[in-house]
């Protein structure tokens, strides 16, 4: 053991800050070793006349000029000082401050909270998606794509093939009395739609003319 | 915490609630349980009656300003060591850096210790000795200082030394042991 470790531990000793262990050890070194009771008395001395120090009072005018000191402290801080005064006692002491905060502060996280779960609620309301360019017509689902109705479910590759059928204004109601179960059509101007296993592009020109559009019929 | 230091510790927030409300009584009660306790700080720490006075004033003035923070985490008395001793600290360490060569050159003239079991005049040699005790330990490097001056002078606990310097305990025990050993072996280099 070094100096250093064996000062502290004979240092401890002296004020009973050891463990049984350590104890043990340091009586068998005072037994033993007369450099280490050097040592521990040279300790015991100092620490001794330390004690000893007279304890001086402090003198009495100390009083009166800390006083003087204070009172100069105090005007220097002036109302500022009073209020804070004030307001440090209340949160110091029991007062009313510091339940208030507190009150202040759950009504701060309940409000938060609330307005969050209003929010989250309000997430969790399901999206009506509105499809007004989707329409069942004739009992076919048609879907408005660029200024034309299509019927659903048709490949886009057989578009390009399709037949065109113009149906004049003139003709249309005609048109409606031999095809009656394609009669709604006739109201929405191009309609392509699968005919007898034909993609067909039908055009009414009554509904086209007219300006009406498409989805209104 | 036992019931009387409970006792304690209420009294002492009373009465920092009284000087946070501008009760003058309450200062002047502070200033009357711990002026003996301020001044034999800072008369050890600074080992001049005259800078104890200043350094007393200096630290009354602190506790004035802070008492109104004092949250009541320990004892008040702790809470008045703590800003003595810091107190101190700032103040010393300047004064330490000015004067630091003076110290040198006073560092030869250290008296003669005389041993307790010397002679028949032994009471009087010993409070010659205290004194001697007294004024090496100036010489101590502040921290040692600050260690022993807790310890052997006010008796403070090593825990409570602990909690005013704001070290850990190893750091204490450390210290108080250092501080210890360089009064030894100054002591013994002026009795030789």
């Amino acid at each position: 053991m070094n100096h250093e470790a064996t000062v502290e531990l004979l240092s401890r000793f002296l004020d009973g800050e050891v463990t049984p262990g350590e104890r043990q050890r340091v009586e068998e070194w005072l037994a033993e070793s007369h450099e280490v009771r050097e040592i521990y008395e040279g300790l015991g001395r100092v620490r001794g006349s330390l004690g000893r120090l007279a304890e001086t009072a402090p003198p009495a005018h100390l009083g009166e000029l800390v006083r003087r000191r204070v009172a100069l402290e105090g005007e220097a801080t002036g109302l500022w000082g009073r209020v804070e005064g004030r307001l440090r006692s209340w949160t110091a002491g029991p007062g009313l401050l510091t339940p208030f905060a507190v009150v202040l502060a759950l009504a701060a996280m309940l409000y938060v909270l609330a307005n969050g779960l209003a929010r989250f609620e309000r997430a969790r309301e399901p999206v009506y998606v509105t499809a007004p360019d989707t329409r069942i017509v004739a009992g076919r689902q048609l879907s408005r794509h660029g200024g034309r109705w299509v019927e659903a479910g048709l490949d886009p590759a057989r578009l390009d093939e399709a037949a065109r059928i113009v149906v004049a204004a003139a003709d249309a109601a005609e048109w409606a009395r031999q095809r009656p179960e394609l009669a709604p059509l006739v109201e929405l101007g191009t309609v392509v739609v699968e005919l007898d296993g034909e993609v067909v592009v039908l055009v009414f020109e009554s509904a086209v003319a007219s300006g009406r559009p498409a989805n209104e019929p | 915490m036992t019931a009387l230091a409970a006792e304690a510790v209420r009294h002492d927030r009373e009465l920092v609630a009284r000087h946070a409300y501008g009760d003058p009584e309450a200062f002047d009660e502070v200033y009357a349980r711990f002026s003996g306790l301020v001044f034999q700080i800072a008369r050890r720490m600074s080992g001049d009656d005259a800078l104890a006075e200043d350094l007393s004033q200096e630290i009354f003035l602190r506790i004035f300003r802070h008492l109104r923070g004092y949250q009541g985490r320990s004892s008040l008395k702790t809470w008045v060591y703590r800003v003595a001793i810091n107190c101190c600290r700032s103040r010393l360490a300047r004064r330490s850096r000015r004067e630091r060569a003076f110290v040198a050159v006073e560092e030869g003239r250290l008296e003669r210790v005389p041993s307790a079991a010397e002679g028949p005049q032994g009471r009087l040699r010993r409070r010659e000795a205290a004194e001697t005790v007294g004024r090496a330990l100036n010489r101590l490097p502040l921290a040692f200082r600050e260690a022993v001056v807790l310890r052997d002078v006010c008796g403070l606990s090593y825990e409570e030394i602990a909690t005013v310097a704001g070290v850990r305990l190893g750091t204490v025990r450390s210290r108080i042991a250092r501080g210890r050993d360089r009064l030894r072996l100054e002591l013994e280099r002026g009795s030789s």
